[in-house]
């Protein structure tokens, strides 16, 4: 049922947000020809380089800047690991935002977009990318960090959902991958029944994304921007349906009910009492760099459909980079943040870290990605592909809500 | 969302405790959420069920 409306729309606190003079200071600016051009008081490396600050939690974020640094001579970047934004890397960037001094460029996560938009942290940049950028970037990507036509934040990776499992344990237990959500639901029985000390996966207590990425493939809609106003159902019918069903799932002790970010999950994985981990594409690497001696006992394979027919996904994690508003060099910003999502070096860099598997928002990096990641923690799957054939079941529409 | 999504975070974590429900807490992040617009000055609906 409709509720009450405000006076004020979707936007609205952004749009009466000014442009800061930075951007206007910007004597060198132009866009739309694909590339940036120059600031008029760069120069040499170094020496007169425009250097910009970058701040970031991803992995291999280091190896990512220095590829920039080697090879750029007008622009360079200092980079600071941060905290991720649940442990204190928002708060930092909102802090040093409300004080002026926050980086050039900052990664954000694809829920937060809309609530540092609207606090005025990132500046809006849909007059300053590039057709060429636009162009190179999955469009479910770039709808999820656009809002009424205005872009906020670049995306660099999309993570579509997909079951990673223990294909040892699967073996012993003589249990096929899962295909749909009821198949699912039989082998975490089976799973228990074989193992009462083991589950087939646990939900994760702190994981309201996860769930929403749940949701979004069961065709939740959360939030959507139509009519000019913040439409808000989080109990819509797929939610509840998703809801019950691992309701249902955790009634019959047929899952862990387990905080991920914790070390009682990090001793499930680790020990074997958990079999499968439902998440975003990212998590293969993450688990690469957790458990190294785990090798060998892994893959990865779709996420489980409620109906395969009309296999459709939503996603877990995943970044973007947005230019703030305390930026004094917009354009050398955002120089960099094309560079990171849409040059093969950059995601050459970032995997060699060995604790990334990021699936790129630009469709073109797809190729790198498969050559670039090492196989053999995997035995030898291809993962890249499959995360291929996954992105394009990412249904599209979602929009993530402020708040 | 950092809001919305504590709010449903904080139920799952009661569920864990054998209180309340998923939907339960869902739906608690949905009546979290639509003060935390307004304040904002934001337009909004909400579908409730």
């Amino acid at each position: 049922m409709p509720g009450r409306h405000s006076r004020r729309s979707v936007l609205a606190t952004i749009a009466a947000l000014p442009l800061t003079g930075a951007l206007s200071a910007c004597s060198g600016w132009t866009s739309g020809s694909g590339r940036t051009s120059r600031n008029s008081t760069v120069s040499d490396k170094g020496r007169n380089a425009t250097h910009i600050t970058f701040w970031s939690a991803l992995r291999g974020s280091q190896e990512v800047v220095d590829a920039f640094n080697r090879t750029h001579s007008t622009v360079q970047v200092d980079f600071q690991q941060i905290p991720t934004g649940g442990q204190g890397g928002y708060a930092k960037l909102s802090n040093a935002s409300r004080a002026d001094n926050a980086p050039d460029v900052a990664t954000i996560e694809y829920p937060q977009i809309p609530g540092f938009a609207i606090d005025g942290v990132t500046l809006e940049l849909t007059d300053l990318m590039s057709d060429g950028l636009r162009a190179e970037l999955l469009p479910q990507a770039l709808g999820l960090t656009t809002f009424e036509k205005r872009v906020f934040s670049v995306p660099l990776d999309v993570e579509p959902m997909v079951m990673h499992y223990r294909t040892d344990l699967f073996d012993e237990y003589g249990i096929e991958v899962p295909r749909t959500w009821d198949e699912f639901e039989d082998t975490a029985r089976t799973v228990r029944g074989k193992a009462p000390g083991r589950r087939l996966a646990a939900f994760a207590t702190d994981g309201a994304p996860r769930f929403a990425g749940f949701a979004w493939q069961a065709g939740g809609q959360w939030f959507d921007t139509g009519d000019g106003a913040w439409n808000v159902s989080l109990t819509d019918e797929p939610s509840r349906r998703v809801a019950a069903y691992w309701q249902r799932l955790i009634d019959q002790d047929l899952v862990f009910m387990t905080p991920v970010d914790s070390r009682q999950y990090d001793a499930q994985v680790s020990n074997g009492q958990v079999l499968v981990r439902l998440s975003g594409a990212w998590d293969a690497g993450a688990q690469m760099n957790a458990r190294p001696g785990q090798k060998g006992k892994w893959a990865v394979a779709p996420l489980p459909q409620w109906d395969p027919a009309g296999a459709a996904l939503g996603t877990h994690g995943g970044s973007t980079f947005a230019v703030t508003r305390s930026s004094r060099h917009p354009e050398a910003a955002l120089e960099f943040i094309e560079w990171q999502v849409s040059h093969p070096d950059a995601l050459r860099a970032r995997l060699s870290s060995g604790a990334s598997s990021q699936y790129p928002a630009a469709p073109g990096l797809v190729a790198v990605g498969r050559e670039a990641f090492d196989r053999s923690y995997y035995s030898g799957q291809d993962i890249y592909t499959l995360f291929e054939q996954e992105a394009h079941k990412i249904r599209d529409g979602w929009t993530w809500g402020p708040g | 969302m950092t809001a919305t999504l504590k709010v449903m975070q904080d139920g799952f974590a009661r569920v864990s405790g054998g209180q309340g429900s998923l939907l339960e807490s869902v739906r608690a992040a949905q009546q979290g959420t639509m003060p935390d617009l307004r304040a904002l000055g934001l337009s909004t609906t909400e579908h409730s069920s």
